[in-house]
């Protein structure tokens, strides 16, 4: 398992002209039951393009995926950050690891993120 | 009109210094009224230094609140953008200098809205406004990175404008 995906739900959270991604796509909500800092990503191993929207279509049905950030483990790993490959959903991964209560950090890890991830539009916003 | 053209029409400069006592409650009154219309200017100069770079901003602003006012926008339960929050952004937008390129505006899963500019060759400064005025910022220069905390009060702190300005390379 070495490459995973952030599926964007804000149009705010990238640029397509600037083909960026910016840091507030990955910076993480705090969950209650796991008592811990989380932003929820995919493992993308072995699935094609089509694939991988099918997989986020599959399990964000509420708002419209907008687009989706690539990026692989040793990123997450530079990025002071680690992740739980829970596969709950299936495939389904957390990026943990974020400094506590520390808002700056926590931007400049998701800004080290951010930074080394791919930007790819769906087909049907293209 | 200049804030140095309106300085000759500063009271101590039209009244003699030498008034007596009688004059002076009215000198002092007029002087309030001097300083209450130079600080309506200033006010105005700061809104108006680039009103279509301004106006664009507060635009990207208006997008981000208007996706994010409401709770669990993101599907992730993300914190709904207070309209405090928004108010507060709108403010410390009209207190950036207009040498400042169009920033990247966004919202924040705990309802912060991120404001940002891109230089060249990998440099980035984002900063986070919360509903109080704190700051909380990160910036990428090529491969050093920072990150800290400062507070708006109706300016935009030195701390950010000289990392705002080295990610822009100004």
């Amino acid at each position: 398992m070495e490459n995973l995906t952030r599926f964007i739900r804000s149009k705010k959270h990238y640029s397509k002209i600037k083909r960026i991604i910016k840091p507030a796509a990955f910076l993480p909500m705090f969950n209650d039951v796991s008592n811990r800092f989380e932003t929820s990503s995919f493992f993308i191993d072995e699935l094609t393009n089509g694939n991988i929207w099918d997989l986020g279509n599959e399990h964000i049905q509420n708002v419209r995926i907008k687009a989706r950030a690539d990026f692989k483990v040793k990123d997450v790993e530079k990025s002071d950050l680690s992740i739980d490959f829970n596969i709950e959903p299936e495939r389904h991964a957390d990026i943990i690891g974020w400094a506590e209560d520390n808002k700056p950090k926590q931007k400049e890890q998701a800004l080290k993120l951010a930074e080394k991830s791919h930007l790819k539009i769906p087909p049907n916003l293209n | 009109m200049s804030e140095i053209s309106i300085s000759a029409l500063k009271p101590g400069n039209v009244f003699n210094q030498n008034m007596n006592t009688a004059a002076s409650g009215e000198a002092d009154r007029i002087y309030d009224l001097y300083e209450e219309a130079l600080k309506a200017l200033r006010e105005t100069e700061i809104i108006s230094k680039d009103s279509e770079h301004i106006e664009n901003a507060k635009k990207e602003l208006n997008d981000v609140f208007t996706e994010a006012c409401e709770e669990n926008w993101n599907d992730e339960g993300a914190k709904a953008v207070s309209y405090d929050t928004y108010q507060k952004a709108c403010e410390f937008i009209n207190y950036l200098p207009k040498i400042l390129p169009e920033a990247e505006i966004s919202a924040d899963p705990d309802g912060e809205i991120s404001i940002e500019w891109y230089g060249k060759g990998n440099r980035v400064f984002s900063v986070s406004i919360n509903d109080m005025g704190k700051l909380s910022f990160a910036a990428l220069y090529g491969k050093k990175f920072l990150h800290g905390v400062d507070f708006f009060n109706c300016e935009v702190p030195d701390s950010l404008m000289i990392n705002i300005k080295i990610a822009l390379g100004l």
